[in-house]
C-alpha cells in the first residue's frame, strides 16, 4: 500500500491501494470494512470525474490497474477472458491479431476494461439495441463482504440464474469491485468507410442523421459535430466489401479518414483536465435529439457532439444554467447526467438528476449488497 | 378447499377488474405444469386479470391472506417456472394481451403482457418493422412471458435474447405497488433494474406492461439448407462460417432423429432422410451482402462434405424450412406420449464432442434422444422422449437430465441458454456456482420480494448447509400418472 495525497471532488484519498490480483482487491474490501473505511475503485482514471461527491470523510483509492491477467483472447469461440485493469485499446490491440474486435467503447487512451463496464459509457459507436451491458457474458466480482464471486458464464448465452451481470455494468462501482471480465468478440469487418456530409446547421445535421438511419444504412457509428460553417455529419458504415460500399452509397457525403471519428469520440469524453462550465450528457428518444440539442442551445450550452440514433446528446454549459436544462429535461422525461462540474457545483445537486422512481429499490439492493457503506458511499443515484 | 382458501376466492370474484377467478379442481388439473411435465402442483384458483390495478388488487388480496401467487402467461415454459406451488393463487396473464401503442418513429411498441409474440410482429409489419427475439413457441408464448424467461430464439445468434429488446417495464411488486423498470428511451438512471428483472422467471414480481424494441425488416433474406453425412461434418461447417466473419442472423442443425420426427409429422419440411444432420443459416441484410455471403456459405457447407446445399426459392419454401425447425418439438410428439426439452450451452467448438458424450449417455440409459441446436451459439436442446407412466424409465429420464448437465458444465457450459431454471434445474444450480457466487442473487430476491411471496421456491437453491439439494430426493416425487 502506497499513500497518496490528493483528493476527489474535495474529499480526501487517504491511500492508494493497488492490488495486484483479485484475491488482494477483495481482501482489502473485507479490511476497508473491518476498519470503517471508504473505498473508490479506479481503473485508469479516466471517469473518476463521474458521479456524485462522496458523503464520505475520506476515502482509499483502489487502483485496478494492476489486474492485467489474463488477457485471453479466444477467437474460435469468439470471446476474451481479461482482468480487469487491461486497457480497452490493449483488449483491442489483442482481438485484431487474431481478426475480432471488441464492441466495449474505446473512447479514452487509458480506460480499463473494468473501469469502462462500471461506468458503462455510450458513444458514436453504440448501437442502440448493442449496448455494452449485452457484449457481456462473466463477471468476477469482489463483494463489500470480502468474497470473490462469479456471475454469468464463458458462454455466448447464458439465462442461469438472475443476470447480475446487467445489474454491476453501470453501477459505478457502489456494488462490486469487478476484477475479471468474459466479453464477446466479433469479426473484423472487411471494410471500413467513414463519411462526412457538411451542412448549414446543428438542426439539419440531426435530420441528415435520422435520415440516413431511414434509409436501412444501419450504421456502425453515427455522430454529429458542430462546425465552423454549421454542422458536421459523421457516418460509419463497414461489413463485407460489397455491403459496406452499397451501404456508403447511401450515407452520400465524401469518404474521410479515421481522424474525423476520432474527434466525434474525443468530443464524447470530453476534456480530461478542468474546464470551464459543466460538461453534461442530456439523452431520450433518437426524436428527441433535435429538442434536446435546442433546448442545450436556448440554455446557452455549447454542443459537444450529438448522437442522432441514441437520442444522446454532449454538450458544455454554464454552472449557473444547469438547473433551467435540467427541469427542462424533467419536463420532457429526458435523462440528465451532470458528468463534470466543479466540486462545489457537485455538491450543491445530484450530478444523475432526479432518480428515478425505482430509487427505494435500488436503495435497497445497496444495502443488502454493501450494508457498511464501503464502496463509493453517496456517489450514485439518489446518493446511494 | 378450506374455508380461508374459499374466503379468498370470493374477494378475488369480487374485484371488479378481475375478468374470471376458477377454482373447481378439474379446473386447476389445466394449470398443474407448464411445458414442462416432470413437475406439478395444485393452485387454489386462478384469477384473469385485465389491467395493472386488477393484479396489483389480487396481489394485496394474497398478501392479506397470506397466500403465494404465481404468474403465468401461455404455461408454454420448459422450466417449471410457472408450476403452482401447492395452495397458491395463479395470476394467469393471457388476458391483459393489448398493444398499448406503437411508436413507430423510434422503433418501439408498449404492451401488455399476455399478448402473443407473433402477435406483436403482425401488429407492426404494416410499419416495416418486427419484433426479433423469436422462440419456437412464438405462436404461442407471451410476451411477459418471454420477459421472465429471457427467452431466446433462432434469430437470437445476430439479434440477441429478449433483453437488449426490452427498454422498460411496468412491474407489480410483490407487496403489489407499481413501479416502472428502466425507461422508454433505454438510457437507465440507476442500477438496470430492468436488466435483472428480464429472465427472473416470475420470481421479482409481475410485469403488466413492456415497452419493446421493434427491428426493421431486413431488405433481404434468404434461408439455406445444407444436407451432411454427419454431425460432426455440419458442426464443423458452424465454425468455418463464424471464423469467415459471416455474421449469420441464424445457424441451426437438427440432427437425423429429429428430421425423421420432422418429416413424418404435419410440419414436413422436405428435409432430406438420408442425412445425418440438417443445417438452416439465414442470412439477412443488403441484397447485395446477402448475395455474396450466400455464396461463401455454400462454398464452406461443399467444403465440409455437405450432401446437397438448397436455397429457398420463394417464401413459401422458405418457411416451409422454418415450420420444419419450429415444429420440431411438436413433431417429436410421435415418438412418444412425452417429451423432454432439456436446454443447454457449451463453447461452440465443444459441441460435436459434448454432443457424441450426450448421445453415448442415452443410449446407456436405453433412452430416446433427438437433438436440436442453435449451432451457432452453442446451445443445444437434446430432446428425450418418455412415458411418464413407466416408473423405471422416468427415473432415467432425470438421471439423464443430471448427466446432460454434467457434461455440459465440464465442457465449460451452463445450465441453460433460453428455457431457464424455474424448478427443473434449482437444485443443479451449485454444479455451476458456489454459495458465495449465489449469495447476491438472494440479496436481489430479497430487494424485490421480501416475504418470499412471489413465486417462491423457484430459480435460487437453499444454501448447501440448509438442504440436501438432491432433485431426485425433492420435487420430482410430485409425478402424477
Amino acid at each position: 500500500m502506497e499513500a497518496e495525497q490528493g483528493s476527489l471532488d474535495h474529499v480526501p484519498i487517504r491511500a492508494t491501494w493497488s492490488p495486484s490480483d483479485a484475491s488482494e482487491v477483495a481482501a482489502m474490501l473485507d479490511k476497508a470494512r473491518g476498519d470503517g473505511l471508504a473505498v473508490v475503485p479506479a481503473g485508469g482514471r479516466t471517469k473518476l470525474h463521474w458521479g456524485n461527491r462522496s458523503d464520505a470523510e475520506c476515502v482509499a483509492l483502489l487502483d485496478l490497474s494492476r489486474l492485467r491477467d489474463p488477457l485471453d483472447v479466444q477467437g474460435d469461440e469468439g470471446i476474451a477472458i481479461v482482468g480487469a485493469g487491461v486497457p480497452v485499446r490493449e483488449l483491442e490491440r489483442a482481438a485484431r491479431a487474431v481478426g475480432k474486435r471488441t464492441r466495449l467503447p474505446a473512447l479514452w487512451d487509458a480506460a480499463t476494461v473494468g473501469g469502462t463496464i462500471a461506468a458503462d459509457p455510450v458513444g458514436p459507436a453504440t448501437r442502440p439495441h448493442q449496448r455494452l451491458r449485452d457484449e457481456l457474458l462473466g463477471l468476477e466480482v469482489a463483494l463489500a463482504n470480502g468474497e470473490l464471486t462469479r456471475s454469468g458464464g464463458q458462454v455466448v448465452k447464458n439465462v442461469t440464474g438472475f443476470d447480475l451481470v446487467r445489474l454491476y455494468c453501470g453501477s459505478l462501482g457502489t456494488l462490486g469491485v469487478i476484477t475479471r471480465v468474459t466479453l464477446r468478440l466479433w469479426p473484423l469487418p472487411e471494410l471500413r468507410v467513414v463519411r462526412l456530409r457538411e451542412v448549414a446547421s446543428v438542426d439539419t445535421a440531426i435530420q441528415t442523421a435520422h435520415a440516413i438511419v431511414a434509409r436501412g444504412v444501419d450504421p456502425a457509428g453515427l455522430a454529429v459535430l458542430p462546425g465552423p460553417s454549421g454542422a458536421r455529419v459523421v457516418c460509419a458504415v463497414e461489413g463485407s466489401r460489397v455491403d459496406a460500399e452499397e451501404r456508403a452509397v447511401r450515407v452520400a457525403g465524401e469518404t474521410v479518414g479515421e481522424d474525423v471519428w476520432t474527434e466525434a469520440e474525443r468530443q464524447v469524453s470530453g476534456s480530461q483536465e478542468p474546464v470551464d462550465g459543466c460538461d453534461v450528457r442530456v439523452s431520450g428518444r433518437a426524436s428527441d435529439t433535435l429538442p434536446i440539442a435546442r433546448a442545450v442551445a436556448d440554455a446557452g450550452g455549447g454542443l459537444r457532439v450529438a448522437l442522432p440514433a441514441l437520442g444522446t446528446v454532449f454538450a458544455r454549459v454554464a454552472a449557473d444554467a444547469l438547473d433551467a436544462l435540467e427541469a427542462r429535461a424533467v419536463r420532457e422525461r429526458w435523462a440528465f447526467f451532470v458528468e463534470r462540474a466543479a466540486p462545489e457545483v457537485k455538491s450543491a445537486r445530484d450530478v444523475f438528476g432526479p432518480p428515478p422512481d425505482a430509487l427505494p429499490l435500488m436503495r435497497r439492493l445497496k444495502a443488502l449488497f454493501d450494508p457498511e457503506r464501503v464502496l463509493s458511499p453517496g456517489r450514485f443515484v439518489g446518493g446511494i | 378447499m378450506d374455508p380461508r382458501t374459499g374466503e379468498l376466492v370470493d374477494r378475488l370474484r369480487e374485484l371488479p377488474s378481475v375478468e374470471d377467478v376458477l377454482a373447481g379442481a378439474s379446473e386447476m388439473f389445466v394449470y398443474e405444469s407448464d411445458g414442462l411435465t416432470l413437475t406439478r402442483g395444485r393452485a387454489a384458483a386462478v384469477a384473469f386479470p385485465s389491467t395493472t390495478r386488477a393484479v396489483c388488487e389480487i396481489v394485496r388480496a394474497c398478501n392479506e391472506f397470506g397466500v403465494p401467487f404465481v404468474p403465468r402467461g401461455a404455461g408454454t415454459g420448459l422450466s417449471g417456472g410457472a408450476t403452482p406451488v401447492d395452495g397458491c393463487v395463479v395470476i394467469e396473464c393471457a388476458r391483459m394481451d393489448q398493444v398499448l401503442s406503437i411508436d413507430a418513429v423510434n422503433r418501439t411498441a408498449t404492451v401488455q403482457p399476455g399478448l402473443v409474440n407473433a402477435h406483436l410482429t403482425d401488429a407492426v409489419s404494416g410499419l416495416g418493422l418486427h419484433y426479433a427475439p423469436d422462440p419456437s413457441s412464438q405462436t404461442a408464448c407471451t410476451i411477459g412471458g418471454n420477459v421472465a424467461e429471457n427467452s431466446g430464439g433462432p434469430h437470437t445468434l445476430k439479434y440477441g435474447t429478449t433483453s437488449p429488446h426490452v427498454l422498460s417495464l411496468e412491474v407489480v411488486l410483490p407487496d403489489a405497488s407499481v413501479v416502472q423498470l428502466g425507461r422508454r428511451d433505454a438510457h437507465a438512471v440507476g442500477y438496470d433494474l430492468r436488466g435483472v428483472f428480464v429472465g427472473s422467471e416470475g420470481t421479482l414480481g409481475i410485469v403488466t406492461a413492456a415497452t419493446v424494441r421493434l427491428m426493421p425488416d431486413p431488405e433481404t433474406v434468404c434461408t439455406l439448407l445444407a444436407s451432411f453425412p454427419s454431425l460432426v461434418s455440419a458442426c464443423e461447417a458452424v465454425s468455418t462460417i463464424i471464423a469467415a466473419g459471416i455474421v449469420a442472423s441464424a445457424l441451426e442443425l437438427l440432427d437425423d432423429k429429429t428430421i425423421d420426427a420432422v418429416e413424418a409429422s404435419v410440419f414436413a419440411a422436405g428435409y432430406p432422410r438420408n442425412a445425418r444432420a440438417v443445417l438452416l443459416v439465414e442470412l439477412d441484410g443488403t441484397d447485395a451482402a446477402v448475395q455474396a455471403e450466400r455464396a461463401r456459405v455454400r462454398t464452406v457447407c461443399q467444403s465440409h462434405g455437405a450432401i446437397e446445399v438448397r436455397v429457398a426459392r420463394d417464401e413459401q419454401e422458405r418457411e416451409a424450412f422454418w415450420r420444419g425447425r419450429k415444429g420440431a418439438f411438436g413433431a417429436m410428439g410421435r415418438r412418444a406420449p412425452d417429451l423432454y426439452v432439456h436446454d443447454a450451452v457449451v463453447p461452440r467448438t465443444r459441441l460435436p464432442e459434448v454432443v457424441e458424450a450426450i448421445t453415448r449417455a442415452a443410449e446407456e440409459r436405453n433412452l430416446r434422444i433427438a437433438n436440436v441446436f442453435h449451432a451457432g451459439d452453442g446451445n443445444l436442446h437434446p430432446n428425450l422422449s418418455f412415458d411418464r407412466r413407466d416408473a423405471d424409465e422416468l427415473a432415467r429420464i432425470v438421471d439423464m437430465g443430471e448427466e446432460i448437465l454434467r457434461i455440459c458444465i465440464e465442457a465449460g457450459g451452463v445450465l441453460s441458454g433460453e428455457h431457464g431454471i424455474g424448478l427443473e434445474k434449482r437444485d443443479y444450480m451449485h454444479m455451476l456456482y458456489t454459495d458465495e457466487d449465489l449469495e447476491p442473487m438472494r440479496w436481489v430476491h430479497e430487494a424485490f420480494d421480501p416475504a418470499d411471496a412471489c413465486n417462491p421456491g423457484k430459480v435460487i437453491p437453499q444454501p448447501r448447509a440448509c438442504t440436501e439439494s438432491n432433485p431426485r430426493h425433492r420435487g420430482y416425487e410430485k409425478v402424477t400418472f
